[in-house]
């Protein structure tokens, strides 16, 4: 019985919206084992987003955490200062979001990006650095690695920037990698291969994956065990298999028939 | 999840609230209503017009508001002035308790023409025709430099506001045009913007002023002037506009402008244009103070608005001796108004493009 | 036939360099045959950059094609001119793809659905706003946004604001362009629950474009596939979740169906196979 790799406990967070307060999650609760894929589904706006920000720490102001634990390895994060958050962000979790245009800054090659996560966290010699750039992308099944890393973001497509955005995320070495929503923006057929990749990846680098969707087949086809969001809760949880064929709850139940087939 | 909140407030409005709240800001904007309010107001507000001139007066330093004389009398007055002269032939002025003047409001002065409808002859302030009020002083002429300075704004700082007016709406169009049709028109009217900006602003204006007759009548030179101005001042707004119209004319909207048969004119007025606002409005704010330092140059230099007509540039002109700054430093002091309006107008342009970036990334708001 | 397309071609030129010299030609739309019934809707699938958008667009007539014919309602619309389109555009419309820019952001939703009423010049404004929250009503939304701007809105209440403006002509034919890609799947769903039944409340036919399988089965008759400017297999919609004859739509429904990734996409060779060839039951394939 190993110890988890994350543990959300009773994270209540609210918003200040205006002059009033909203409360965004509460009382909600998430664990990550080692070499898991755990999914969150819920839909735009349940604050499914906020969870991984939160864990990451990089929520705005305006966001205050009412109460509530997020322990990484044994680690309570939102005790830690900023300094400790820098060195464990990218290094040990890594996190991947919709849209990488907007991830990227666009006049910096892909590259460079990705050499600068390893710059922050594994200072390697020039050429070192420069070939470990090549093999991630290589692995997140990029081909012609050398022309994708000189290569500016806008010049990729959809599918091959998110890959990248992968590679960056993975550039480190962390041992949990967050995917916010990673293929809502992109064609069936490429969510299909990013799916695949995630599966790859989980198995070579011995990672554990917090996919956040609200795509249940998805859901259905990659992850180990699932929780259901709504209303800022957990309404449902337990193993994709289980949560999935024998719903308990009317909003899983919705979100199945929507599912079609 | 739609709101509930009943006033829906558009992210230009919301941009205003944020200036609003910055205190700099809020206090330069106030500064120039309070300008502009004195400039329209003017004929009201000095005691004299700026014509009215008396040599006894000249070079005269500014006058104090006192409150109690030396007797113990209140009442708000100033002492007159008596001179000598030194070795340089000039005036030295002294105090002289003995003339009195009281300060007495709503006073009947010279007569002037009400925001240029009816006729009157009332004054915020001023004293009987027994003695002179220069609180900052007289000019060679002996004009009150107060008066002249409300009366100069009027030039100084209407000025930039219709140049500006006027050049970006052609920047604005030229540039909306350009970037919506692409191609030859762009190709053509792009050139035409650089063949504009190519030549130096500055002796542009010269040049252009050169070409009409030096005298002109004073409205007839404030026309040229703001014509000047338009000319030269439209390019650079249009080749941005231009870069901007490119992008948003394939955005969706429009698009589905198209779809629903919309001329390409309403197109670009309705939905390009306003699009750009954000944009322009800033450059609006902080191409003024251009505007009225190119006024001021020009009337510095004797070809923008002649005397007895004030202009802050041409009251600076007065200044240009070395010994009149010294000897008379009031004489300065529409310099310090050319650098207050044109500070309050970029503090203003700086916090309108700070409230407005992250307005700049439309959609999700 | 609503809708008939034949042979339309449209390219792109590449350009590059400091001249923008054009380079060569991007074929985005590759001799394309289509035709639509009244009431039965056509679902065209391919995925980003096979030209689908730019083959609506054309339908449009937003953009001029290249080469081929296109027949509405019996009228060969290909060389209209602006105002010979003028009096059809009612009854051609669009939903596009992006909730978050198809609506332009400073109009307030009655603007943005009057703007629409071009057609109807002789109607007061008080008769318009009628006209419109019956429109919102009918998209189930309620009447009581008109003052509001589109960024109160979600994804979902955005598409169906859409959805009204381009109802409010009483269009045949109704261009739906991913029109719910972006949208969860729950909303997804509603979605396509409400284009049902608009189309039996206003006698609609639909082509809708998207790149899930999955979700034009829900409403397609009939489907296209379309692979790099060219439609690669044509068949009823049961017939190609049945029998799916050409490698690019198993791969499709592979990845709609079961996520699964399968080859590459750029593997794909279609040069050496020009014609559609009949497979019976209405089966077409370029195989």
């Amino acid at each position: 019985m190993s110890e988890p790799l994350l543990s959300i406990r009773d994270l209540t967070i609210s918003i200040q919206e205006e002059s009033q307060k909203r409360i965004l999650l509460e009382g909600f609760d998430l664990t990550v084992m080692p070499l898991q894929i755990v999914a969150l589904v819920g839909l735009s706006g349940s604050g499914k987003t906020t969870v991984a920000l939160s864990v990451m720490r990089l929520l705005s102001e305006a966001f205050s955490v009412e109460k509530g634990k997020i322990l990484f390895k044994n680690e309570n994060l939102l005790e830690q200062e900023p300094e400790r958050m820098r060195q464990l962000r990218g290094k040990e979790i890594g996190i991947v979001f919709q849209e990488p245009l907007n991830a990227f800054n666009p006049v910096f090659s892909i590259g460079f990006q990705i050499g600068e996560v390893l710059k922050a966290h594994i200072p390697l010699p020039s050429r070192a650095a420069e070939n470990r750039i090549h093999q991630l992308i290589e692995m997140v099944g990029i081909r012609e690695p050398k022309r994708i890393a000189h290569s500016y973001p806008h010049q990729l497509s959809g599918g091959l920037r998110q890959r990248a955005m992968i590679a960056q995320a993975i550039a480190a070495g962390p041992s949990l990698l967050i995917a916010d929503e990673p293929t809502s923006n992109l064609d069936v057929t490429l969510q299909a291969h990013i799916m695949e990749l995630f599966q790859q990846l989980k198995e070579r680098l011995k990672i554990s994956l917090l996919l956040i969707t609200h795509d249940l087949g998805m859901v259905g086809h990659l992850a180990d065990e699932v929780g259901i969001l709504l209303g800022g809760r957990i309404v449902e949880s337990g193993p994709t298999r289980e949560v999935l064929y024998n719903p308990q709850h009317a909003f899983t139940r919705e979100l199945m028939e929507a599912l079609g087939t | 999840m739609i709101k509930t909140q009943e006033k829906s407030l558009s992210p230009f409005s919301l941009a205003l609230r944020k200036v609003k709240r910055n205190r700099m800001a809020a206090l330069c904007g106030m500064t120039l209503i309070g300008l502009y309010a004195a400039a329209i107001f003017a004929d009201f507000l000095s005691p004299y017009s700026f014509r009215n001139e008396d040599r006894g007066y000249s070079y005269c330093p500014p006058m104090q508001i006192h409150l109690v004389d030396e007797d113990g009398q209140w009442g708000l007055f100033v002492y007159g002035y008596r001179f000598t002269f030194d070795e340089f032939h000039r005036r030295v002025y002294q105090v002289d308790k003995a003339q009195k003047y009281p300060l007495r409001f709503f006073i009947k002065g010279d007569e002037y023409k009400f925001l240029g409808i009816s006729l009157s002859r009332f004054h915020l302030f001023g004293v009987g025709p027994e003695g002179r009020i220069h609180l900052w002083g007289a000019d060679s002429r002996g004009r009150d430099l107060f008066s002249r300075i409300l009366y100069g704004s009027r030039v100084s700082l209407s000025i930039g506001l219709v140049a500006v007016f006027i050049s970006f709406s052609i920047g604005l169009l030229v540039g909306g045009v350009a970037g919506y049709y692409g191609g030859t028109i762009d190709n053509l009217l792009m050139r035409l913007c650089e063949m504009v900006m190519i030549v130096p602003g500055f002796y542009l204006m010269l040049a252009l002023r050169a070409a009409f007759p030096e005298n002109l009548s004073s409205l007839q030179i404030y026309m040229l002037i703001v014509v000047i101005f338009s000319f030269i001042g439209w390019a650079s707004l249009a080749r941005i506009i231009r870069g901007m119209s490119i992008s948003l004319k394939e955005r969706e909207y429009v698009w589905a402008a198209k779809a629903l048969g919309l001329s390409d004119g309403a197109i670009i007025i309705k939905h390009i244009l306003p699009h750009t606002l954000s944009y322009s409005m800033i450059a609006i704010m902080l191409s003024i103070p251009g505007y009225i330092l190119g006024e001021s140059a020009l009337s510095l230099l004797g070809l923008g608005i002649q005397d007895p007509y004030a202009s802050w540039g041409n009251l600076l002109s007065e200044a240009m001796g070395i010994l009149h700054i010294q000897f008379a430093p009031w004489i300065l002091l529409p310099g310090f108004f050319i650098f207050l309006t044109v500070m309050c107008f970029n503090v203003m342009g700086d916090a309108l493009r700070d409230a407005l970036d992250p307005m700049f990334k439309e959609g999700k708001l | 036939m609503l809708l008939e397309l034949k042979n339309i071609k449209k390219s792109f030129p590449i350009r590059h360099g400091f001249f923008a010299k054009t380079h060569g030609f991007l074929s985005a739309v590759d001799d394309v045959s289509l035709s639509l019934a009244e009431g039965e809707n056509l679902g065209l699938v391919g995925e980003s950059g096979c030209g689908k958008t730019t083959l609506a667009r054309l339908v449009l007539r937003l953009l001029p094609s290249d080469d081929g014919q296109i027949i509405f309602a019996g009228r060969d619309i290909t060389k209209f001119s602006s105002s010979e389109m003028w009096p059809l555009r009612k009854n051609l419309q669009m939903v596009f793809q992006d909730p978050y820019s198809s609506l332009d952001p400073r109009f307030t939703i009655f603007e943005i659905i009057r703007e629409s009423m071009l057609f109807v010049r002789e109607k007061t404004n008080q008769q318009k706003k009628e006209d419109i929250q019956a429109l919102l009503a009918a998209v189930k939304l309620p009447s009581n946004i008109l003052h509001r701007l589109p960024h109160e809105f979600s994804g979902g209440e955005r598409q169906r604001i859409a959805l009204a403006r381009a109802l409010s002509g009483n269009p045949k034919l109704l261009i739906l362009d991913e029109a719910v890609s972006s949208l969860d799947v729950l909303i997804q769903g509603q979605m396509m629950d409400l284009l049902l039944e608009l189309q039996k409340k206003f006698a609609l036919t639909y082509l809708f474009i998207s790149h899930n399988l999955r979700v034009v089965k829900r409403i397609a008759a009939r489907i296209a596939v379309m692979y790099k400017g060219k439609i690669v297999e044509w068949a009823p919609t049961q017939e190609l979740f049945a029998r799916p004859l050409h490698p690019y739509t198993q791969m499709l429904l592979a990845a709609a169906m079961e996520y699964k990734a399968a080859g590459a996409p750029q593997d794909l060779d279609i040069s050496k196979h020009p014609q559609l060839v009949d497979r019976g039951n209405g089966h077409w394939v370029r195989c």
